[in-house]
């Protein structure tokens, strides 16, 4: 008690409210005084509910009542604190005598106020008339975010990530559905201002670190896309960087700990199944069967512990900001030796010059990563027969146990692991500068130039121990291969802005207009060889097999004009249009035109709807048509280009080998995808924003589908050329909801739901002058050579799945394929698939197309729940309506796999289908994956803040917690990597995380 | 106010220096104006059309596939594709793999989706398509536009000729297995429309009397490129085989080309297993060989399929001169019993492997079961082995001088006037002391009938690509009077449609043309 009382002495000296008063305040409750009010807001209407509390003491606190009224005590010289949802937050003094005060709160209208960045540009939210959704640094996921796009998974409505699962993975990033087929289906990126154009690695975007992004921002329709013209058919994804502020220096740390574990179900037989369905169905395999008992799947997969520092450093003075910060991950794999390691760097500056008259950024970005890319021998490890061991010391193969020389077997999974390396490391660095230049002499003009420099060299080794069996290596004597790829892209934009109030005509006008000029160089190389040698510890290869290089560039130079207009604070216009031109198409399809226009309409600002401003606090309706291009496809494929074959692959004239000569074939008229969308919207608040949301309808059409098909036989000089095909339709409902669910002294509770519907159908192919036109095949799946399970048909969703129909029995189980069911003497298809045209043959005509690998519906829920020091958040999401093919299943659920290739273990469902033989177009492996998954589940505690931290907080997160599915297989959702066709996926993991972050 | 206007022009300096120069060309290859200014390149442009044959692609064994349509590089060789049509649907050969579509060939029950007839048609289509481009490329307007000299022009003109036997080639095999195709001479985009096989027929005739005069005379060319033997071989085939094929009867026709393939100076090579094995170029009975080597040109098709797919079991991969075997082919009873005995004491053509073999099969699935056939080796007479253990360097023998002295005696036996039944009878006899050693397998006037001529086709050129072309001339392919194990799907055999004498137009292209009609019964 003693040293309390110092305390209060010292600090009281000082004249400051400090952390210990409060026990002095409950000690002499003498001193304090009731004070007491009313709280009402602008409009002198009561407000109910305030909390009310004092502000060095925030444990100590009431609400105002049903008249608007509040009692507190109170000491002179402390500060009440008014509280209220959708309003500023008010500070009072007490004052020594005063005990009554009236209070008036202002709405707030902070969610308003926000600006939000959209290409080359920002405009205040309130402002937009385009499909925009921030989503900033609170609401991102946690866990271990190994690159940026991962923080949105889940958050944005329409926006669907998927990631693969691989340490440092890629991602699959849809938005309203793909608006193309071989185009990329990926929205595209913008980092701080440069559109990226890819880059190496498990996934482009990783050298980004996920802790440095301030906010991300999705445009979604065409008004909003269309300034990025030929590349915003897929919508665009904005993410920004921290900056610093002016003041004191702030020092961060954020630090994790995180352990993967395999969870799910392999869907192979256990060990004494196989033995017994060995003994069964195929015994004159027994006398090649081991005694061994392995657990080959456990054997190539481990549990994971992977660690992340970041530490960063922020501050400025009123010239001059700055942020720097540093980070480390190790981000191991469950596949053993899969890893994912990288250590970036990256410092913002900015600088104001002559009274604000000139503004420069500058950020600059460096990384290093290094991949492990161990061969995913998830298949192999499931097929080999577990009655093998994995070591057989008498095996010249590296003493691993292989069914050599066997060239057709499967080969031992951890050999495959163990004796190949395959490794990379990609050097990277992103550099921006964006200088501004207000000009003096006509008020609200600006001049912007931004230029990037985006360098990246990834070189890496592949190799094969000479050891190593499988079906070429050991008779080559290892394999071992170089390669270095150089890559810098080159941007250069200069833009002119004018922003500009004019209120004596109630106008608001915002112009832009400038130009872009993007160029990226790409330079590969590599050597390979085989007869492998060591030389001092390192392998060279003997015997060099190819030596190879590409070379190539594409620019694309952009014109671009945008206009925002606002009229009396309600009605909102907008209108760009770019001009694109790219060197991926031939001269007279170079350039492209891409327009858009948008209006708005605050209604809430409009008189007939004063009588609902307690109802509503936003209210806006959005109307946007704008064309959009698609030019991500590789380079020059519109004109035939020859080159050379290789040495080994030349032909006899004589006594001389002739290098052979061979052209691609294209197309070419190839041009533009073109995607043409309109979106109705509105956006709502009510009651305060307690509850605001956003509800958007969607169609999206695009023209000249881009695609790789057959071409018709006997006409071009390659049997598949990429090509415009036809057209096709993504049309959807989107809604957004946040609520604030409580918020009231000491417990927050916030929810974000929301909802996408999409519908996808293609409409026209240009071949479809038949009615009956069957479309193209896509979707190869493996189990076979060159069989397919989709296709492309006028009506039908993309990628529909196309198969045979099961007969089922009394059971409901598939027909099994060894019976004479129809008994017309033969047994073959007629006896278990439907006949569809009923012409006595089963071939393509009774192949029926069914559903696709899409969903219908995506949810996502997030909540954040804080009481007090803690805080719990968690992120739900839901896919409906979207199949999966269960290629897994389907190549190797039949007797015959067992001893096909030697012995293999067999899929678990032939004990139910008992097939013989493989029927890998039967509807059977069709399976509805719709899922619910609990993707992360963050506890957090917040230490109260002291003289060392300002604030100190540490967390536990649950990663991929829970998955709810009918679906079969391993994963109901990665399937959609490969549009719903589930193929030995990298299996998938629980993981948990421990973490600590700290502000000084 | 000075320094403003600085910013402002260094700004908009920075920004409009290249404004809108979108000329770009790739570094790594070349188009048609620059890559054909080089007389070399034609040279290598007429290789890919023969590579076309044998490779795949355009490296070596595989990596850049000529072929996308179907996954499997090693599925894409043409010779591969053909061999299995032409054999795996007869009784010559089985195979024990699963890959769908491949059990249907032996079967006789393949649909419009069989992949293997798929990559043979693309494979036809492609060879068709490079020789119209090379066609187009070395017109006397270009060869003088790119600035080729004369000398080197006289040369091209040549090549020009091979290029269209090779495109002529290619359509025999349509006409054989799909007989209803377009019939191309250019690139183009859109809808071809669909020839018949009379139409076909015509084509290929009309070609090759057209090249002929601009072919090297025989054993003139170089080696592995075509010359007129290889020419009168493929006309004498064409004529044998137009009755069957469109009704038409041409015997006469194909008496004038093999007569000049039998005075062109080709002999029989002393030993019939030579003419499978590694140094088989050397042999001056092949007329026109597909060139396979395991250093310079390889490929999982061609020879390297036909020597490592035929071990199994308890072979020996070194007597083939390979690492390894694929274990997948191998030969029925029918076929094996053709020969006087299996051990190939007598008829050294017997190429067989029996140990641990059974001659009946139960399970085509199981390699045991059928006799093995090791005829290709990658091995010489001597034992000694190619220059590649995976790749071998064995040549196949598309056409060779036996196959004249049997189609010639075939003539005499169907009454061809000028064909001389005693000239017939001593061809035969020529074959069958080679094999026999001595005359004890010699036959008389009177032996020989058809089914004699049938047998003997068999006993001499099994296992080279012939048998399913040769059973249709027979009519026997689909009759239910002449059985094998396992045709139609059941162990003693059955017959079939009719329909299946030719393949189905692959469904994929009647997709991508919608001018294509199917054959009919598919």
């Amino acid at each position: 008690m003693k040293m309390h009382l110092q305390n209060y002495w010292i600090k009281s000296l000082r004249g400051k409210a400090v952390l210990f008063l409060s026990f002095f305040v409950l000690l002499s409750a003498d001193l304090l005084a009731q004070v007491s009010g009313v709280i009402q807001d602008e409009s002198n209407e009561t407000l109910i509910g305030v909390n009310v509390f004092i502000k060095s003491k925030p444990s100590v606190g009431t609400i105002s009542n049903i008249d608007g009224a509040f009692t507190i005590a109170a000491s002179p010289g402390e500060i009440l604190v008014f509280s209220y949802l959708g309003y500023e937050d008010l500070e009072v003094p007490v004052e020594a005598g005063v005990t009554e005060y009236a209070v008036t709160m202002s709405v707030s209208d902070e969610l308003l106020k926000e600006v939000v960045v959209v290409g080359y540009g920002a405009v205040d939210k309130k402002d937009l008339t385009g499909v925009v959704t921030k989503v900033g640094e609170e609401e991102f996921n946690k866990g271990v975010m190994t690159s940026p796009e991962k923080l949105l998974n889940g958050k944005v409505a329409g926006l669907q990530i998927t990631n693969n699962g691989e340490p440092g993975g890629g991602s699959r990033i849809r938005l309203r559905g793909a608006s193309g087929l071989s185009t990329s289906p990926d929205p595209l990126v913008v980092i701080d201002g440069v559109p990226m154009q890819g880059g190496s690695g498990r996934n482009p975007y990783s050298f980004v670190n996920a802790s440095d992004v301030a906010d991300i921002t999705v445009l979604k329709d065409a008004s909003a896309t269309a300034i990025y013209g030929s590349r915003g058919a897929n919508g665009v994804i904005i993410i920004t960087t921290k900056s610093g502020s002016a003041g004191k220096l702030k020092v961060s740390y954020t630090g994790n700990a995180n352990w993967s574990t395999f969870v799910g179900n392999t869907g192979f037989l256990s060990r004494d199944n196989f033995v017994a369905l060995v003994n069964n169905k195929a015994p004159q395999a027994l006398p090649i069967m081991g005694d061994a008992n392995t657990d080959w799947f456990d054997e190539v997969t481990q549990d994971a512990i992977s660690t992340e520092h970041n530490l960063s450093l922020s501050g400025g003075k009123k010239a001059i900001n700055y942020r720097l910060s540093g980070s480390f991950l190790n981000n191991n794999g469950i596949l053993r030796y899969s890893k994912h390691q990288k250590i970036t760097g990256a410092a913002n500056i900015g600088i104001k010059l002559f009274d604000d008259l000139l503004d420069i950024d500058i950020r600059s970005k460096a990384s290093v990563i290094d991949e492990n890319y161990n061969p995913n021998v998830t298949g192999a490890a499931l097929a080999y027969d577990p009655t093998q061991p994995v070591f057989d010391t008498a095996s010249i193969y590296g003493g691993y146990r292989q069914w050599a020389p066997d060239v057709l077997a499967t080969n031992n999974p951890v050999s495959t692991q163990d004796l190949n390396n395959n490794v990379s490391q990609i050097n990277r660095y992103l550099n921006s500068a964006t200088i501004k230049l207000n000009l003096p002499f006509v008020e609200g003009l600006s001049l912007n130039s931004n230029v990037s420099y985006d360098y990246e060299d990834a070189a890496g080794d592949v190799f094969s121990d000479p050891l190593l069996w499988d079906n070429n290596n050991y008779a080559n004597g290892g394999f071992l291969k170089n390669w270095r790829n150089l890559k810098n892209t080159t941007l250069i934009e200069t833009y002119g802005g004018y922003n500009r109030e004019f209120k004596e005509i109630k106008s608001k006008v915002q112009l832009t207009a400038g130009h872009s000029w993007q160029e990226t160089n790409f330079e590969g190389r590599s050597d390979q060889g085989n007869q492998l040698l060591q030389d001092g510890g390192d392998w060279i290869y003997t015997d060099q097999i190819e030596n190879d290089s590409t070379i190539v560039s594409n620019r694309l130079i952009s014109f671009y004009g945008r206009m925002n207009y606002t009229f009396n604070e309600k009605y909102l216009l907008t209108a760009s249009l770019r001009r694109d031109g790219s060197t991926r198409f031939g001269d007279g399809n170079k350039w492209g035109l891409f327009p858009a226009v948008a209006l708005g309409w605050r209604v809430l600002e409009e008189p007939f709807m004063s009588g609902l401003k307690n109802t509503f606090s936003n209210l806006k309706l959005r109307v946007s048509y704008g064309v959009t291009g698609n030019e991500q496809i590789g380079d020059f494929q519109y004109t035939t280009y020859y080159s050379y074959g290789s040495e080994d692959a030349a032909y006899q004239f004589g006594d001389n080998y002739v290098q052979t000569l061979r052209g691609r074939g294209v197309d070419p008229n190839l041009k533009w995808e073109e995607t043409t969308s309109t979106n109705i919207g509105l956006d709502f608040g009510f009651f305060k924003n307690r509850l605001s949301g956003t509800i958007d309808f969607y169609n999206k059409y695009t023209n000249d589908l881009l695609f790789v098909v057959a071409t018709s036989a006997f006409t071009n000089l390659s049997d598949r050329v990429l090509t415009n095909i036809g057209e096709m339709e993504n049309k959807g409902i989107e809604l957004g909801l946040n609520a604030v669910v409580i918020d009231s002294k000491g417990i927050d509770w916030n929810i974000s739901l929301n909802a996408a519907v999409n519908k996808n159908e293609i409409i026209k192919l240009d071949n479809s002058n038949l009615p009956d036109f069957l479309g193209y095949e896509t979707g190869g799946i493996s189990g076979d050579i060159g069989q397919t399970i989709q296709v492309l048909r006028v009506g039908n969703p993309v990628n529909a799945f196309r198969t045979y129909t099961h007969i089922l029995d009394a059971n409901g189980l598939p027909l099994v394929d060894t019976e004479d069911h129809n008994g017309d003497g033969f047994i073959n298809g007629l006896d278990i698939y439907e006949d569809i045209n009923g012409d006595g043959i089963i071939n393509e005509n009774d192949l029926v197309i069914s559903n696709n690998g899409d969903p219908k519906l995506l949810l996502g829920m997030t909540s954040n729940l804080s009481y007090r020091n803690w805080s719990l958040d968690f992120t739900l999401r839901a896919n409906f309506g979207n199949y999966v093919y269960n290629n897994v299943a389907s190549a190797s659920g039949f007797y015959q796999r067992l001893t096909e290739r030697k012995l293999s273990n067999v899929h678990e469902s032939v004990v139910e289908t008992n097939f013989n033989e493989r029927q890998l177009k039967s509807d059977y492996y069709i399976e509805e994956a719709s899922f619910l998954k609990l993707d992360n589940v963050t506890i957090r505690y917040n230490l109260p803040s002291n003289k060392v931290f300002d604030n100190m907080g540490v967390f536990l997160t649950a990663s991929n917690l829970l998955t709810i599915t009918n679906y079969s297989g391993m994963d109901p959702e990665i399937p959609q990597f490969s549009s719903g066709i589930d193929n030995n996926i990298y299996p998938i993991s629980l993981s948990v995380l421990f973490g600590v972050n700290a502000n000084f | 106010m000075k320094k403003y206007i600085i910013y402002t022009l260094l700004i908009l300096g920075i920004s409009f220096t290249s404004c809108t120069d979108l000329d770009i060309s790739p570094v790594d290859g070349f188009p048609e104006n620059i890559i054909f200014q080089d007389a070399e390149a034609y040279r290598s442009y007429l290789a890919k059309l023969y590579a076309s044959y044998s490779l795949t692609g355009q490296e070596g064994p595989s990596g850049n596939s000529d072929i996308s349509i179907v996954n499997d590089e090693g599925f894409t060789s043409y010779i591969r594709a053909y061999w299995k049509a032409q054999e795996l649907t007869t009784d010559e050969a089985v195979v024990g793999w699963t890959d769908a579509g491949i059990r249907d060939l032996h079967e006789l029950s393949w649909t419009s989706e069989n992949q293997f007839a798929r990559v043979l048609y693309y494979r036809i289509s492609l060879i068709v398509s490079i020789a119209n481009d090379f066609l187009k490329q070395s017109t006397q307007e270009r060869l003088d536009a790119n600035g080729i000299a004369a000398a080197d022009q006289a040369v091209i003109q040549g090549y020009r000729a091979e290029a269209r036997f090779l495109r002529a080639l290619a359509y025999w095999h349509a006409l054989d297995l799909f007989r209803n195709v377009v019939i191309a001479e250019e690139i183009s985009a859109g809808f071809p429309t669909q020839s018949s096989g009379e139409e076909l027929f015509a084509f290929i005739e009309g070609e090759l009397a057209d090249i002929e005069a601009s072919l090297p005379a025989p054993r003139q060319n170089e080696y592995a490129r075509i010359d007129q033997a290889g020419l009168w071989m493929l006309q004498a085939k064409l004529f044998l085989n137009a009755e069957s094929m469109i009704g038409q009867a041409r015997l006469e026709d194909c008496l004038v080309a093999c007569e000049k393939v039998l005075a062109a100076g080709y002999t029989l090579e002393p030993n019939y297993e030579e003419l499978f094995m590694k140094d088989n170029h050397l042999s001056n009975e092949i007329i026109f060989p597909l060139s396979a080597d395991g250093t310079f040109s390889q490929s999982w098709g061609c020879t390297t399929f036909l020597v490592q797919a035929a071990i199994g079991g308890s072979m020996s991969d070194a007597d083939s001169g390979v690492a390894g075997g694929w274990a997948g082919l191998r030969t029925t009873r029918s076929l094996v019993e053709r020969f006087p005995d299996m051990t190939g004491e007598m008829d050294s053509r017997a190429i067989f492997y029996t140990d641990g073999q059974s001659i009946d099969i139960d399970d085509i699935g199981e390699f045991t079961q059928g006799i093995a056939v090791p005829k290709y080796k990658n091995v010489n007479a001597a034992g000694e082995v190619g220059s590649n253990n995976t790749h071998v360097d064995t040549d196949y023998p598309m056409f060779r001088l036996a196959d004249a002295y049997l189609m010639y005696a075939e003539l005499a036996v169907r009454g061809v006037s000028g064909a001389d039944q005693g000239q017939a009878v001593s061809y035969i006899n020529e074959l069958r002391e080679r094999s026999y050693g001595d005359q004890s397998g010699n036959i008389e006037s009177a032996d020989l009938d058809l089914d004699f001529i049938l047998d003997e086709r068999s006993r001499e050129l099994y296992w080279e690509g012939m048998r399913r072309i040769d059973l249709i001339r027979f009519g026997k392919f689909t009759s239910e009077n002449y059985l094998w194990p396992w045709k139609g799907n059941v162990k003693e055999g059955r017959g079939v449609e009719d329909f299946r004498r030719i393949f189905p137009i692959p469904a994929s292209d009647l997709l991508a043309n919608p001018n294509m009609v199917q054959n009919p019964g598919y």
